[in-house]
């Protein structure tokens, strides 16, 4: 084994989320050769901002993208491909007009448990060492939350350790893909709410893998599903809610309200904690820069 | 030789050895003593190797070693201990519950869940080992095994910037000429081309690169640290059988003890932590990897969220008193109190 040489010119890429503001509290967005976690619970746009980042990786690097293209892994049903259609006019790159962005999204669907997330995996290995088109640098799993979390209620202590095998396992093949063919690699997750420790009876741990924050989601307190181990799988966890408040934007002639939607840094080994607003429109996921200045 | 007379049928060789040295007449270390290797072989029939080995062996004197190689008294383990130069982690808190900071000859473990800095804290270590003679430093380099890819060029860039300013700040205020050229030296080039980075992608690399390990620090003897973050995500996985692991895991510690004492260097783990479910189904967390592993790290150090404040307690130390220390993760890297209150990041404020 052979040590790798440092210098600092070796920042991995990074993809944009396609708005500035948002990007500016990513530095430049999400970064490759990294495992992002998206967490917040139904509605709280992971999904919005997952298709977004299917169609920002096919810009090129001088518009912040990673100019390749993306693996969408849907498991949640039927891919919600006309909501993809019609995010891909706002969100072409500038460059190249004419290009269709469907040409470089990969889907996969009907994975129905976690042997068939690892299979599939698998398989992909195959689509990044030899590429039909661009290079594959963008892999999104949506959700993991979706095939794993039901473990039955009264589940035994044999399958947990059962299912933290397998997340493992599949965390360790998303790790090799991030470093060997330096793909970015967004896993979406579910919240449940937070039990109190006086509420359970002393049963109930605290959370420790929120970074020591209290996560609110719509008002109520939650935590990210899958637990502890899975939290050691991910580089940068990232939560999504929504805030209890609705806004206008100023040019806005029909005065649409929207959600306004809080994207907060829970961990994450090169971002500091912080947090930002954004919203959901028709054009996609957009920081509310117009706002509260 | 003023040793006393050892038997030849005493010594620690092979018996057939010793069965040679007896037929050819030697009878006590008396009747080695000066004689060559060369002249030995010859007259016992034996290979010069061996008879080298002979003369070793029996050259030890009492009171020195006792006969056991590489026993030492506690007079000198302690003059080693006190001469040894500590790696400073940049928190004055952290650094003085650890004793000065992290030691070398020892394992040092962190334990701790996700988010709460253990890499950062690598990181950090794997510049700070590199502060000059002339502040106190090692002026050494690390050796930095990652299992999880998460160690980030740009994060190692900005802590090893910050620690340069650090110093160039603190030599031109204090005026002194050796400080002042050692640190005008540092660059973040320098720094970065200092840490020896390797990342291992499953265990099968992770002991590979274990076993490179001794002929790399052999190479390269400036090396004063070893950090394996983490030494367990590889041992989450993959592992049907749990006897096989713990071998494996006690093999590891082996060599990283036996590393951390030969060549002197101070090896940092960081390790994931664990809930556990005891019989009356409280849950509480403990460090990864099981009771055995326990024994591998000389000492243990826990990280903790409280509250939103990060700290650090002294799980295990054959030494350390158990104290608990606050410390920062700040965009200079880690560091004690936190840095004066400025403007937050621009958020958007919602209206109203």
């Amino acid at each position: 084994m052979r040590p790798r040489p440092l210098s600092a010119d070796l920042v991995w890429p990074k993809c944009t989320l396609g708005c500035p503001l948002l990007d500016k509290v990513l530095r430049g967005g999400l970064a490759s050769n990294s495992i992002t976690e998206l967490v917040g619970e139904a509605a709280a746009a992971k999904t919005q901002t997952c298709l977004q980042l299917l169609l920002c990786a096919q810009k090129p690097a001088s518009e912040g993208g990673l100019a390749g293209s993306a693996l969408y892994i849907y498991t949640e049903g039927d891919p919600p491909l006309r909501r993809l259609q019609e995010l891909a006019n706002y969100q072409k790159p500038s460059s190249c007009p004419a290009n269709n962005p469907f040409d470089h999204i990969y889907i996969e669907r009907d994975i129905t448990s976690g042997e068939e997330l690892l299979a599939c995996l698998e398989r992909v290995r195959r689509l990044l060492s030899s590429p039909p088109g661009r290079p594959l640098r963008l892999i999104v799993i949506d959700s993991i939350a979706y095939i794993f979390r039901d473990v039955g209620d009264n589940a035994s202590v044999g399958a947990y350790v059962e299912r933290t095998g397998l997340l493992f396992q599949i965390a360790s093949l998303l790790r090799r893909y991030a470093d060997e063919y330096n793909v970015a690699v967004v896993v979406t997750n579910q919240v449940m709410d937070a039990v109190s420790a006086a509420e359970s009876g002393g049963k109930a741990p605290a959370a420790r893998h929120t970074g020591g924050l209290k996560l609110m989601s719509d008002g109520r307190q939650v935590i990210p599903a899958l637990g502890l181990a899975w939290a050691n799988c991910v580089h940068t966890r990232i939560f999504l809610a929504r805030a209890q408040q609705m806004v206008v934007l100023p040019d806005d002639a029909v005065q649409q309200a929207h959600i306004l939607r809080t994207m907060q840094v829970v961990f994450s080994p090169y971002l500091p904690q912080s947090l930002c607003h954004y919203l959901v429109t028709q054009a996609g996921v957009i920081s509310p820069e117009n706002l509260g200045r | 030789m003023a040793g006393p007379r050892l038997e030849v049928l005493g010594l620690a060789l092979a018996p057939g050895l010793r069965h040679k040295l007896q037929c050819a007449g030697f009878r006590t270390s008396a009747d080695l003593e000066g004689i060559g290797p060369v002249d030995l072989a010859r007259e016992v029939q034996i290979t010069p190797e061996e008879a080298l080995l002979v003369l070793k062996v029996a050259s030890v004197r009492q009171g020195q070693q006792g006969g056991i190689t590489g026993a030492r008294s506690a007079q000198q383990l302690y003059e080693r201990e006190a001469a040894a130069k500590r790696i400073i982690t940049f928190c004055p808190e952290l650094d003085q519950v650890l004793g000065g900071g992290i030691a070398s000859g020892q394992i040092t473990e962190f334990c701790g869940v996700p988010g709460v800095g253990k890499t950062q804290l690598g990181i950090q270590l794997a510049v700070d080992v590199q502060i000059p003679e002339a502040f106190g430093g090692l002026a050494g380099s690390a050796v930095y095994i990652d299992t999880e890819g998460s160690f980030m060029v740009e994060r190692a860039v900005e802590i090893a910037d910050a620690c340069c300013r650090h110093l160039q700040r603190s030599a031109a205020n204090s005026g002194d000429q050796a400080k002042q050229q050692s640190a005008s030296a540092l660059s973040r080039d320098s720094m970065l081309a200092n840490i020896h980075y390797f990342r291992v992608r499953d265990h099968v690399e992770q002991l590979a690169a274990l076993q490179t390990l001794p002929n790399f620090l052999q190479q390269h003897p400036q090396v004063r640290l070893i950090v394996i973050d983490s030494i367990t995500f590889h041992f989450r996985q993959d592992f049907q059988d749990m006897a096989l692991r713990t071998r494996i895991l006690a093999q590891m510690a082996q060599q990283l003890m036996q590393l951390a004492e030969d060549r002197d260097v101070a090896v940092v783990l960081m390790n994931q932590v664990t809930t556990k479910i005891s019989g009356d189904d409280q849950t509480r967390l403990v460090p990864a990897l099981g009771d055995s592993w326990a024994h591998a790290a000389t000492s243990r150090v826990i990280l903790f969220w409280q509250d939103q404040t990060r700290c650090a307690f002294i799980y295990k130390s054959p030494y350390l008193p158990a104290r608990t220390a606050q410390f920062h993760i700040t965009p200079e890297g880690v560091r004690g109190k936190r840095p004066q209150k400025r403007a937050r990041p621009k958020d958007v404020r919602a209206p109203g």
